[in-house]
C-alpha cells in the first residue's frame, strides 16, 4: 500500500466519495460536489469557448479587418435581444439561420444513412453459397432471421391501423424482436454504467491508496 | 397469530452488495478468458494495414465520465499508430476532448510507445483542439484543416506545421478513427465522416469505438458498412489490448473486464432471484 501524497488525487477522491454519498441520503457533501461540478464546468466551458472559439475564430479576423465576420457577430449578439419583448423578433433570425443550416446539411446525410443505406443493406439473398458452391448455413440462417425481423417489426406497428389474424400474429413475433433489441440496449447500458462505477473504485484503490489491482 | 418480522431490502443494501462484489473481484483478480470478437479483429487489422508515414485523423467525442471504456481504446490505438510510424491529427467535438488527447498522447510518448525516434509535435502529430458545431464543424475541417483551426490547442499556428501543410484537407488522410460516448450526434459522427469521404470518391476507412450504452444504436451502421471497423464498449477495448499483445501491466480494459464479469454474474443472479420470488408470491396468492 502506497498512499498518495498528491493533493489533486485527494480532491478527486473526496469528490468521488461525496457524489456516491447520495446513495445513502441527500447531504451537504453531495450538494457541495454538485454545486462545484456545475460551477467548474460553467467556468471551464466559458473560458474554452472564449479562447478556442470566439477569440481565434471571430475577434482576431475582425481585428484583421475581415468585415464578413460582422455577420456572425450580429447573429450571436442578437440572441440576447430575446430578453426584451419588443426586440424578441430579431433573436429569431439567428435561430432560424442555425436551424436552417442544420436541417439543410443533415437532410442528405440522414436520408442516405438512416433510410437509403439501411434499406439497401437489408436487401440480400435468403440462401448464400460459399466459394466452393456449398450453402453457407450460418449466413443464410442469419439472413432469414433478419428478413423475418424487418417484416414482422414493421407489421407490429401496423397493428393499431389494421389488425387481422396475419398482422396480429406476425406483429407478436415483431414484438419479440423489439423486446430483444430493447433488452440488448438496456444490457449494454448497464454494462456501460458499471464500467464507470468500476473505474471510480479502481481510482480509489490505485491512485489514492496505491493498491495495485 | 405471531407477526413474523418482514425482510425489507432497501436500495442501499444493493449498493453495498455491488460495492462488495467489485472490491472482492478486484482483490481476487479472477481469471476471465476473453476471446476477441470478429469486429475487434477487423479494427486491429485495419490499423495494421495502414502504411507507415500515412496520416490518420483521430476524432475524440467523449468526456471524462466515459474514460474507463474509451481511454483504453484511444491509448491502444495511439500506441499502435506510434509503433507503426503513422502520423496523427487529433480533433475533438467535445470540450473535454483536447485535455483527454493531451493526457493520452503524452503518456504514450513518456512510456516510449514511439520508440527511440520519438515524436515531433507539428510533424508527427498535432492536437488541433475543440471545435463546436457538430456535423457542420466536421464538414468545415474536413474541407480545410487550417481555415477551421488557424491555431492548435496550445495556441501554435497550424500554417507553420508540416503535418497540416502536407495534409491541408481530408484528401491525403488514410483513415479516420472516431471514439465517442452517448452525447447527441455521437452515434452519427462516424457515419458523417464516411459519407463525406465517399461523396468525394475517397476510399478513406472510418473506424469507430463507442461506450457500451450506444453500441446497440451503432450496429446497424456496421452492418450496412457505413463504419468499416468497430470496438464495442469495454469488451471491445479489452479485445483490442489483447490483440495488440500489450504487456500485462499495460492492460487497463482487460483488468476492468474481470470485475465487469463478476458484476454481471451478480446482476443475473439478482434478476433470477427476484423473478423466482415474484412468481412464488403470485402462486401463493
Amino acid at each position: 500500500m502506497n498512499i498518495s501524497t498528491d493533493i489533486n488525487i485527494w480532491i478527486g477522491a473526496f469528490l468521488t466519495v461525496s457524489v456516491f454519498s447520495i446513495l445513502f441520503r441527500d447531504n451537504i457533501f453531495y450538494k457541495f460536489a454538485e454545486a462545484l461540478f456545475i460551477g467548474v464546468s460553467a467556468g471551464y466551458f466559458f473560458s474554452l469557448w472564449l479562447y478556442d472559439i470566439l477569440i481565434p475564430k471571430l475577434f482576431e479576423p475582425l481585428l484583421r479587418g475581415e468585415l464578413i465576420y460582422l455577420v456572425p457577430l450580429f447573429l450571436g449578439l442578437s440572441l440576447f435581444l430575446s430578453f426584451n419583448q419588443k426586440t424578441r423578433w430579431i433573436s429569431k433570425i439567428p435561430i432560424a439561420f442555425a436551424v436552417g443550416i442544420y436541417a439543410g446539411v443533415n437532410f442528405i446525410y440522414y436520408l442516405r444513412s438512416y433510410i437509403i443505406l439501411q434499406i439497401s443493406s437489408n436487401i440480400f439473398g435468403f440462401v448464400v453459397f460459399t466459394e466452393t458452391g456449398n450453402i453457407d448455413w450460418a449466413t443464410s440462417v442469419n439472413n432469414i432471421i433478419v428478413y423475418v425481423g424487418v417484416v414482422t417489426v414493421l407489421l407490429n406497428f401496423l397493428r393499431t391501423y389494421k389488425s387481422n389474424f396475419f398482422v396480429k400474429n406476425a406483429g407478436n413475433i415483431g414484438m419479440i424482436y423489439i423486446m430483444i433489441a430493447l433488452g440488448t440496449a438496456f444490457g449494454y447500458t448497464v454494462m456501460s454504467r458499471m464500467s464507470i462505477l468500476i473505474g471510480r473504485i479502481e481510482f480509489l484503490f490505485n491512485k489514492v491508496f496505491g493498491i495495485a489491482l | 397469530m405471531e407477526n413474523k418480522p418482514k425482510l425489507e431490502i432497501k436500495p442501499i443494501h444493493l449498493y453495498i452488495l455491488l460495492l462488495t462484489v467489485i472490491v472482492v473481484a478486484e482483490i481476487m483478480k479472477i481469471d476471465v478468458t476473453i476471446a476477441p470478437s470478429k469486429l475487434s479483429h477487423q479494427f486491429y487489422e485495419k490499423i495494421s494495414s495502414i502504411p507507415p508515414e500515412s496520416t490518420v485523423l483521430f476524432s475524440v467525442e467523449y468526456d471524462f465520465s466515459s474514460n474507463t471504456e474509451l481511454d483504453p481504446m484511444l491509448e491502444a490505438s495511439v500506441k499502435q499508430c506510434m509503433a507503426r510510424n503513422i502520423k496523427m491529427i487529433f480533433v475533438s467535438l467535445t470540450p473535454e476532448g483536447p485535455g483527454i488527447i493531451h493526457k493520452v498522447v503524452e503518456k504514450n510518448i513518456k512510456n516510449g510507445a514511439s520508440g527511440e525516434k520519438g515524436l515531433i509535435y507539428g510533424k508527427d502529430y498535432v492536437n488541433l483542439g475543440y471545435i463546436t458545431g457538430g456535423i457542420i464543424a466536421v464538414e468545415s475541417f474536413m474541407a480545410d484543416f487550417q481555415m477551421t483551426f488557424p491555431k492548435d490547442f496550445y495556441g501554435h499556428k497550424t500554417s507553420e506545421m508540416e503535418i497540416i501543410t502536407l495534409n491541408p484537407d481530408i484528401m491525403n488522410v488514410n483513415s479516420i478513427i472516431d471514439f465517442s460516448s452517448g452525447f447527441i450526434d455521437a452515434i452519427y459522427i462516424p457515419v458523417v465522416y464516411k459519407e463525406f469521404v465517399k461523396g468525394r470518391g475517397l476510399t478513406t476507412k472510418v473506424l469507430a469505438g463507442t461506450t457500451a450504452s450506444i453500441v446497440a444504436n451503432v450496429y446497424p451502421f456496421v452492418q450496412s458498412k457505413q463504419i468499416d471497423a468497430f470496438l464495442a464498449g469495454l469488451k471491445g477495448a479489452a479485445d483490442y489490448e489483447l490483440l495488440l499483445k500489450l504487456p500485462e501491466k499495460e492492460h487497463k480494459a482487460v483488468k476492468t473486464m474481470r470485475v465487469q464479469v463478476a458484476v454481471h454474474v451478480l446482476l443475473i443472479a439478482l434478476i433470477v432471484l427476484t423473478n423466482v420470488i415474484f412468481f412464488l408470491g403470485k402462486r401463493k396468492k
